[in-house]
């Protein structure tokens, strides 16, 4: 029951007190496109929620199979810099070649999000807090899960309301973080958000 | 002669719409002035001063806006008035006269007007404003109990408990149902008195200004989670009874969450808005560091609108109910049944058939990415090398530093020892235990670092128990509390409290460490770590036995 | 059992005036009576006389040939003209203009009556047909074709006697002083056409007209039910009323011989029943004529063609301004272009709304999204996210938003706090997506 709640707990806290996109700042590198169309947004979610997953995963047995072993802990960084990009790209790779009509909706998706990095940063958060290999690999779906509904949010947002009702120095670039702020004071409520 | 005269294009009503804007908006006000004066009645007039300065900061705020814009005045709409009263409305009454003018300048200002006016911003301004001014620490935690008049100007701070404390607590809050009811309690002003703004509500729905769909939705659910999860030894019944008519709930469901720009427009859609508001009140309420979540709920289903009104447009008129959503899954499993798996053409094994020698006829491909890769390599074995250097050079400074970092620990945490040493204990709960040692290699006592739920996250700290089972000291290593406040309850007076102390600590009675004012959460976080220490240390499978009695305090 | 339409709105009913007046004749005989050539949807017919005729009331004076349909002299005189002349519908059109000799002389060669028990099928729709009956609720098609379409194909009759509009009092007059006839009429047509049930709808307020009803229904021990139910507008819509009686909606496209029911507005159940029994042709109707504008506001059997200032002078005349006044009820009324254009036969009511009843003009302000036209329309639409597509001319979510299921009833336009023209945006709506699809 304790694993239980502390599974909920992490997932919660991944989805919304800790959400990365609007709380920890992780995760808003991708393309322009990605973040005013819906559609785009939605699939850049569901590619990174896959890529932080599998990353999850292999940072994972990564870090306990040698980092952990060995006490090469200072090479863990620059490992997961390497590691995560080079998932991706073989990622890409397999798509490519075994899956084509995935590939020719994903790719453009793909390629943008291989240095994002809420993907990094998903898995150094799993090793800086020792999560086992089950709650990180919740914690990286629910965090993905959270940047998907909080990336298609903000382009909905985009689309639904009119940005250009500001004054001319807040329009473009300036409206659209108050409007991320805005979204991202609603969470703030959930700080500290435990099951216990 | 003239062709067939074609069907009369028909003219739109003709008769007075039965509401218009300027009503709605005059509705919304008279339904709040019964809760209004029931403040006053508890209060005092400082309640109606601040309610005028914030009405006020609101229309002028609006109207000097639009007129440095170049744009129409939409003051008369009234929606500004009634922004800065529900703005009013939930603060405490001891909020000082600068708190609504900020709070309505960023409503007014960015959260409705950069967003183009009335109907076109996405968030609740009254409640935005309410909870940029939550985010201030010390701002929103005053309360002053009700019948306690307060003068005008010059309110000293007092910090008396709410309702919502209490069922946060888990407890049956001590004031009767009927007090609850009227409003004889702690908590913003406006939110006190749930008799009148039930009467409000009922009146703005027989009035037909909001639709009963989103009340009566986010109060069921409420109701609902409160009778599953009642607290420890209550009566579900009336647990939910109070938990309806504490805090903000009345207030947030019948004015804040019913605010027609920010809520669902198709009626599926503000059903589904009200559960979720529920679902988002109810573990808020339970779980998080604020006592109150209905501010913070209805903010976060402002932003998740756009896809309640995709979800919730009625049904096609002479179609069935599930339709479109069987529609929808037929084209998506078209869609991905497009996706075939094919099998690659692994030319290795191709070549190896035909029988040449793999990688003949590639030579020229496999040189070009054997240079990238060898330029990828060499890059890799540089920062590699690198590294280990950096590493190799900084180790023995790195592990001298983490040991010196190590004795001051200790000497913060268990004065009496010399050095520490890792111990083979492993517990559930407990980071890391050490034995400290004195100078004469005798065990002293158990460092234990523990951590625990503070205000804004995890606060991780050391705390040193002696063989008597009593504290010898606490350190705190990493914490996420606000500074200023929360830090107040970690300086070195404040957990020095905790020495000597042993058995189970409490907030208060016996064997108690007093929060420490403005810090509470923080300073019940550190005692839950200390006593989880001390448990943990008696506990422990060992030979000597470990004392676990309060101590005599 | 009864079933319920989603939306709806309750306009204020304003139909105290003449509610309680029983139908009355014109206290004095048109001195000009004007038949225009156009008197159902899309006809056009040729007059089968010349000027000087003399006619008599009840003689075919035109034709219809493209819709078969006869249109009679509904009073006895002289042939006056036969000229364009203004039309209640808008515009103008050929007319023949009858001068009345105030003797009502009926037509010798009118059909004789038939035998309700004997009466089939064919003889029904041929009878029907000469005696030029068209839908009087205002849609003025041709009846036999209707009756045509829908015999042997439905299983539910419905007669609609559910004025939703203020202030029309009409069809609750003729339903409360008519009862037996309209009663026979209903059998006699449930029989023929193979309806296995039979409804008469009714408004819930008009109780005086349903205890009458139900009185008589009880004597006869039939099997017509009567539905008398609460005042929501627009009960009275062909697919809102079909919904509530039998709960099956019509899809988009489709007629409501698709779900097997046919609705018949009760005035023209009257007139089938009056051309079956007694060989009469379409020649008068009830019309009310209202409005806080008018003297003595009253219910009157109007001969086909009187000319509509005949019927306001019938009313005492105006006693204030007017200003509006409406062929029709507020909700959906059409306002005449000419007042010397006569009454042709889906013509109801004549309202005449004084400044104080009419909608003050104020402006329209921004759209607060309140929802309230979402949870009005009938039709299941959402004006405000159509309006919102169309001024970002987004085709693609218009068309999601299936427009041309709108029936331009106006419950959206009534309830919108912010006087939003919403019926013309949605109609304008419309266009674009027909534009765009060709």
């Amino acid at each position: 029951m304790r694993g239980i709640l502390e599974l909920g707990g992490v997932a919660l806290g991944a989805l919304l007190s800790e959400n990365l996109v609007l709380v920890s700042s992780m995760g808003i590198g991708s393309r322009v496109r990605s973040l005013e169309d819906p559609l785009d947004a939605l699939r850049t979610g569901y590619c990174l929620t896959a890529v932080m997953l599998l990353g999850a995963f292999c940072s994972w047995c990564l870090d306990h199979g040698l980092l952990l072993r060995f006490g090469w802990g200072h090479y863990r960084l620059f490992l997961f810099a390497l590691l995560i990009p080079a998932l991706v790209a073989g990622l890409r790779l397999f798509i490519r070649t075994c899956l084509p009509e995935l590939s020719r909706r994903m790719d453009g998706n793909l390629a943008a999000i291989s240095t994002n990095c809420a993907a990094l940063g998903s898995a150094l958060l799993i090793s800086q807090r020792s999560y086992g290999l089950l709650t990180g690999l919740v914690f990286a779906l629910c965090a993905g899960v959270g940047v998907t509904v909080a990336m298609a949010s903000f382009a909905s947002l985009q689309v639904e309301v009119d940005l250009e009702c500001c004054p001319k120095v807040f329009r473009g670039l300036p409206i659209k973080l108050i409007t991320a702020g805005l979204m991202a004071l609603a969470l703030v409520g959930f700080y500290g958000l435990h099951l216990d | 002669m003239t062709g067939p005269v074609s069907l009369p294009r028909r003219l739109p009503p003709q008769v007075a719409p039965p509401s218009t804007t300027e009503t709605m908006m005059l509705d919304v006000m008279i339904a709040l002035v019964p809760a209004l004066c029931m403040a006053v009645f508890f209060f005092g007039v400082r309640v109606l001063l601040l309610t005028a300065v914030s009405m006020v900061t609101c229309v002028l705020t609006e109207r000097l806006y639009r007129r440095l814009r170049h744009l129409n005045d939409t003051t008369g709409d009234r929606s500004a008035c009634v922004t800065g009263l529900l703005l009013a409305m939930s603060l405490p009454a001891t909020a000082d006269y600068w708190v609504p003018i900020l709070g309505g300048v960023f409503a007014i200002v960015v959260v409705k007007q950069f967003y183009g006016g009335l109907g076109k911003n996405f968030m609740n301004p009254a409640l935005g404003g309410r909870m940029l001014l939550a985010t201030f620490p010390m701002l929103m935690t005053q309360w002053s109990q009700p019948m306690d008049w307060l003068p005008l100007f010059k309110v000293d701070a007092v910090s008396a408990a709410t309702p919502m404390s209490f069922l946060h607590e888990g407890t049956l809050p001590p004031q009767t149902l009927g007090q609850l009811l009227l409003g004889q309690k702690g908590g913003c002003f406006g939110e006190v008195s749930a008799f009148m703004l039930i009467l409000g509500g009922i009146y703005l729905i027989l009035r037909r200004v909001i639709s009963p769909r989103i009340p009566l939705s986010y109060l069921g659910t409420v109701a609902v989670l409160a009778l599953l999860f009642p607290g420890e030894g209550c009566n579900p019944f009336l647990w939910m009874l109070a938990e309806l008519f504490s805090g903000g709930l009345l207030l947030g469901a019948f004015f804040m969450a019913t605010d027609p720009a920010t809520s669902p427009v198709t009626p599926r859609g503000q059903v589904m808005f009200g559960v979720g508001c529920g679902l988002l009140t109810g573990l808020l309420r339970c779980h998080s560091s604020y006592p109150e979540g209905v501010g913070w709920a209805i903010l976060t289903m402002n932003c998740c609108v756009w896809l309640l009104d995709r979800a919730g447009l009625p049904r096609r008129f002479g179609v069935s109910n599930f339709a479109v959503t069987r529609a929808l899954l037929h084209k998506t499993r078209v869609s991905l049944g497009k996706i075939k798996f094919v099998k690659p053409q692994l030319s290795l094994l191709r070549d190896l058939r035909e029988g040449r020698m793999p990688g003949e006829a590639h030579l020229d491909v496999i040189r070009v990415y054997a240079k990238a890769a060898g330029t990828l390599a060499a890059g890799v074995l540089v920062m590699l090398g690198v590294i280990f250097s950096v590493h190799r050079w900084t180790d023995y400074r790195i592990v001298r530093a983490e040991t010196a970092e190590q004795q001051t620990l200790l000497s913060q945490v268990m004065p009496q020892a010399a050095f520490c040493s890792e111990a083979p204990y492993r517990a559930n709960g407990a980071l890391r235990i050490t034995a400290a040692y004195s100078a004469e290699n005798e065990l002293m006592g158990y460092c234990v670092e523990v951590q625990s739920q503070g205000f804004g996250g995890v606060i991780t700290m050391e705390v040193g128990v002696d063989l008597d089972g009593k504290v010898t000291g606490v350190a705190v290593t990493d914490h996420k509390e606000t500074a200023g406040t929360g830090t107040m309850a970690m300086t070195p007076a404040a957990l020095s409290r905790y020495i000597g102390r042993s058995g189970t600590l409490r907030t208060s009675g016996r064997n108690a460490v007093d929060a420490v004012s403005g810090a509470t959460a923080t300073s019940k976080a550190i005692t839950t770590g200390v006593n989880r220490a001390l448990s943990i240390v008696a506990n422990l499978d060992k030979a000597e036995e470990i004392d676990y009695e309060d101590s005599e305090t | 059992m009864i079933h319920s339409f989603f939306g709806g709105v309750f306009p204020a009913v304003q139909k105290n005036s003449t509610r309680r007046k029983p139908i009355a004749q014109l206290s004095r005989p048109p001195a000009r009576v004007i038949l225009p050539m156009t008197m159902s949807a899309g006809g056009c017919a040729a007059p089968l006389v010349q000027v000087g005729d003399r006619v008599t009331v009840g003689q075919p004076i035109a034709i219809d040939a493209a819709q078969r349909l006869p249109i009679h002299a509904s009073v006895s005189g002289r042939v006056a003209d036969i000229a364009p002349m203004p039309h209640p519908w808008g515009g103008a059109g050929d007319a023949i203009v009858l001068e009345n000799d105030g003797l009502n002389t009926p037509w010798p060669g009118r059909p004789a009556p038939l035998d309700p028990e004997t009466l089939t099928r064919d003889q029904l729709l041929e009878r029907v047909r000469t005696c030029g009956v068209v839908g009087m609720g205002g849609g003025a098609f041709p009846t036999w074709q209707k009756l045509e379409q829908a015999a042997g194909h439905i299983d539910t009759l419905i007669v609609n006697a559910a004025e939703c509009e203020p202030y029309v009092t009409a069809d609750h007059r003729l339903l409360l002083e008519r009862s037996d006839q309209l009663l026979r009429g209903t059998r006699v047509l449930a029989r023929c056409l193979g309806a296995k049930r039979t409804a008469i709808v009714t408004e819930g307020d008009k109780l005086n007209a349903v205890e009458a009803v139900e009185r008589r229904l009880r004597k006869k021990n039939s099997r017509v039910e009567l539905y008398a139910i609460r005042t929501r507008y627009p009960l009275g819509a062909e697919k809102q009323i079909i919904q509530t009686v039998t709960g099956r909606e019509i899809p988009t496209g489709k007629q409501p011989v698709d779900v097997k029911c046919l609705v018949l507005n009760v005035a023209t159940v009257y007139a089938i029943q009056e051309a079956l029994f007694k060989g009469l042709a379409l020649t008068s109707r009830v019309i009310t004529v209202t409005g806080g504008a008018v003297i003595r506001p009253r219910n009157l059997w109007v001969p086909i063609g009187t000319p509509l200032e005949t019927l306001l002078e019938e009313a005492g005349g105006l006693k204030e301004p007017c200003a509006r006044l409406l062929i029709g009820g507020p909700m959906m009324g059409f306002a005449p272009d000419e007042l010397s254009a006569p009454a042709v036969k889906n013509v109801n009511a004549l309202v005449a709304l004084a400044a104080w009843e009419q909608q003050d003009s104020q402006a329209e302000s921004v759209c607060i999204r309140c929802g309230k036209c979402v949870s009005s329309c009938p039709m299941h639409l959402a004006p405000t996210f159509i309006v919102q597509a169309m001024q970002a001319k987004d085709v693609r979510r218009l068309r999601r938003l299936h427009t041309e299921d709108c029936i331009a009833c106006g419950c959206c336009s009534y309830i919108c706090p912010a006087r939003i023209p919403l019926v013309e945006l949605v109609a304008l709506a419309k266009e674009q997506v027909g534009k765009e699809a060709v």
